[in-house]
């Protein structure tokens, strides 16, 4: 819609002078003809100011003088000698006559040479320029061009001659950021965007975290940085696209936007916290779905976490939410969908029915049925190993918390899927729980910070009253004394928490056009100008740096209190 | 580009006096009016005009120059000109207008009003963007088509228009209070 307006006031700009009145598509919007029409009003105060003061005859005439003397004064370009070929020709002849007689072949006719070079450099170029230039031309072009598919397979090439995972991890950076301009400018076109050129960026960002947590912390950084910058790029770039187009394409861009936002926390989270990074990314972690943004399309498929066959594991929950609470804004870690997930089968003592009526802000523990929020043993698919409320309710935002799957084991063995290695004083939280846990600890009368918070996790609040009510606890106790437990005391933030909308924070902030004076002289002799509108962009750079205290520290339920954007 | 433009070219490469004359003669004045929106005085307008044109034959004499579009490079260059005056003069503004222009009626009151959207106009061209100034100063004052624009600027016609808008839109905005005002 907005770019047929920018059409149709294209097309009245040009009949403003002419005798045609300005014709609108039928059935416009009245509120779309009166800001044509304010338009129109702002272009002919710029149509009055035309005139312009001209200098005297005299002086044009002189100027043309001018000109022409100075060309006068220039010297002549230089007759060159005969082509290389030529002379070769020439001697080759002159030297070998009996050997070359073709060459001293007199022709009857008289050839041109010039035609014949060209012919000639033509040949060549088809030949051995061809490639070169198609792979120009296929470097700037769109998903939707024929010469798509080779600059995908340049791409691969280039990523199979990078032997150093650095280079290669930059490649993937490059190549993502290439994915979102391609996005953007389709969208600016007008063209489709498919669903394949979101996943490419997915997959390029997915490899590029993969590969840097396993480099030397140094490059791992400078990767991270390198990440950010590109993220802020990028973001900007598409905040200014969506300002110009409406539809199915504004939805795609919104979900990279999205995509890139997650993105640049995740790599803010790498950059204060390198060793959680890597134990998310790393080899270690277990294999999942990539990065996602939260998402703006549809639900995707529920994706049950593995079994979790230890009493120390905790499947479907982060101990150190400081750790993970970054990763779950828009999605956790990278093994974590937005979507639902139903929490696997956890058998283990540790294991705690799913559910958590603070953890539900955008996408509630669709596996986790009513009757599954017994306490006590859980061995249904419902289940979800003991987790911290606090953090649950930031990590289920945008994805829930039972679609994780931790990396590695956090205390003794954990061989399940979805373990979840943790820093010693979660783990050390976790065995103390563990160990005072049993199948019935929910029913006990005398429950503790530490199983309240597990029992919060429980997807239906009512049952968990209800079962509560009998040990003399409520809901809102339970989340205060989580609170109080973490020692952050920040009580609303369980359910505020981290703004799962931050990225949209930065979408706002370069858009206004009008906003940015950059003076033009700044750009110096840039033939393109370029556009400065990116200056004012906030990028999307986290500033939840508390939520990304790779310490650990006490990330029991620090509130989801990051200052996420 | 079409044969004309090439053969054109060919010759103004070659240095062929009379072609370099005629096209001295039909974008000098564009050029010129193009570059007066923007420095708001004649002896500059005419002093950058001829620096076009100056760089113009030193490219050729060093076999460079424009390839295809020569009302493009001949634009881009006066842009990159009007740039380095006001990095010579230490100006701010990248598209200050004249307030003494002049409206094609010469009715005092129309004069004065003319004086008042002219300062208010070149106050809101100042908080655009240099690209939408660009576009501005190129579409409605030197009455460019959007492929030319496009072709200066460096940028798609689709982008052209989109900036197009924007900067009516921005102008629009600016411009209401003031006018409301008066």
């Amino acid at each position: 819609m907005k770019s047929s307006f920018i059409d149709i006031l294209d097309q009245a700009l040009e009949q403003r002078h002419t005798e045609q009145p300005v014709s609108l598509p039928p059935g416009d919007d009245p509120a779309q003809t009166e800001t044509l029409a304010a338009l129109l009003q702002t272009a002919a105060a710029l149509d009055r100011l035309q005139p312009v003061e001209l200098p005297s005859p005299e002086s044009r005439e002189a100027d043309r003088a001018a000109f022409l003397a100075q060309l006068d004064q220039l010297p002549r370009p230089q007759a060159v000698s005969a082509s290389p070929l030529e002379r070769l020709k020439g001697w080759l002849v002159h030297h070998l006559p009996n050997q070359l007689p073709s060459l001293s072949y007199q022709r009857k006719e008289q050839v041109s040479m010039f035609p014949l070079m060209i012919k000639a450099a033509l040949a060549f170029t088809l030949i051995f320029g061809s490639m070169g230039g198609t792979a120009v031309l296929a470097a700037n072009s769109l998903p939707d061009s024929p010469l798509y598919p080779l600059k995908m397979t340049l791409e691969q090439a280039r990523l199979g001659l990078a032997d150093a995972p650095a280079d290669q991890a930059a490649l993937h950076l490059a190549f993502a950021q290439e994915r979102t301009q391609e996005m953007e400018q389709l969208a600016l076109r007008g063209g489709s965007l498919e669903e394949a050129g979101f996943t490419a960026l997915q997959r390029h960002l997915n490899a590029a975290f993969s590969l840097a947590a396993e480099l030397p912390e140094t490059a791992m950084l400078g990767l991270l940085s390198q990440t950010q910058q590109m993220v802020q790029s990028q973001t900007e770039l598409l905040t200014q696209a969506q300002s110009e187009i409406s539809g199915p394409q504004l939805a795609s861009l919104q979900q990279a936007s999205q995509l890139l936002n997650q993105v640049g926390q995740e790599a803010e989270a790498g950059l204060q916290d390198p060793l959680a990074f890597r134990l998310r990314h790393g080899p270690a972690a277990p294999v999942g779905p990539p990065l996602s943004p939260a998402t703006v399309t549809p639900t995707p498929p529920v994706t049950p976490p593995g079994p979790c066959q230890d009493a120390d594991c905790q499947p479907a929950g982060d101990q150190n939410q400081n750790q993970h609470q970054n990763q779950h804004q828009n999605g956790p870690r990278s093994t974590i969908t937005p979507a639902t997930t139903r929490p696997g089968p956890c058998d283990g003592d540790g294991c705690e029915p799913a559910g958590d009526k603070n953890q539900h802000q955008n996408g509630p523990r669709a596996s986790v049925s009513p009757a599954a929020t017994q306490t006590g043993s859980c061995d249904g698919d419902d289940c979800e190993p003991a987790g911290n409320q606090n953090q649950d309710q930031n990590q289920n935002r945008n994805g829930p918390q039972s679609t994780v799957t931790p990396a590695a084991t956090q205390t003794g063995a954990c061989d399940g899927d979805d373990c979840d290695q943790l820093p010693d004083q979660d783990q050390d939280r976790d065995r103390d729980r563990d160990q005072s846990q049993d199948q019935d600890r929910d029913q006990s009368q005398d429950h503790d910070p530490e199983q309240d918070q597990d029992r919060d996790q429980d997807q239906t609040q009512d049952q968990d009253r209800d079962q509560d009510q009998s040990q003399d606890h409520d809901p809102e106790q339970d989340r205060d004394r989580d609170q109080d437990q973490d020692g952050s005391g920040s009580g609303p933030a369980d359910d505020s928490g981290n703004d799962e909308n931050g990225g949209e924070a930065n979408e706002d902030s370069g858009n206004d056009d009008s906003a940015n004076d950059s003076g033009g002289s700044d750009r110096g002799n840039s033939d393109s100008g370029g556009d400065t509108d990116n200056d004012s962009s906030t990028g999307s750079d986290s500033s939840g740096g508390d939520n990304s205290n790779g310490g650990g520290g006490d990330s029991g339920g620090s509130g989801g209190g990051g200052g996420k954007k | 580009m079409n044969h004309q433009e090439q053969a054109r070219l060919q010759r103004a490469r070659a240095f062929d006096r009379a072609e370099l004359a005629t096209i001295y003669d039909e974008y000098s004045p564009l050029l010129y009016r193009y570059i007066y929106r923007q420095v708001g005085e004649v002896e500059t307008a005419r002093d950058v005009t001829a620096q076009v044109f100056e760089r113009f034959l030193q490219t050729l004499r060093q076999g460079h120059g424009p390839d295809q579009q020569l009302k493009a490079w001949l634009y881009r260059t006066a842009h990159n000109l009007v740039i380095d005056h006001y990095r010579r003069q230490q100006h701010r503004q990248h598209l200050p207008l004249d307030e003494a222009l002049v409206d094609a009626a010469d009715d005092p009151v129309s004069r004065a009003e003319t004086r008042l959207t002219a300062a208010d106009l070149r106050s809101a061209l100042q908080q655009l963007t240099p690209d939408q100034q660009q576009v501005i100063a190129l579409k409605f004052l030197g009455q460019l088509s959007n492929a030319e624009v496009a072709a200066v600027l460096d940028k798609p016609v689709g982008a052209v228009k989109s900036l197009q808008h924007r900067a009516l839109a921005a102008l629009q905005r600016q411009l209401v209070p003031l006018e409301e005002t008066v």
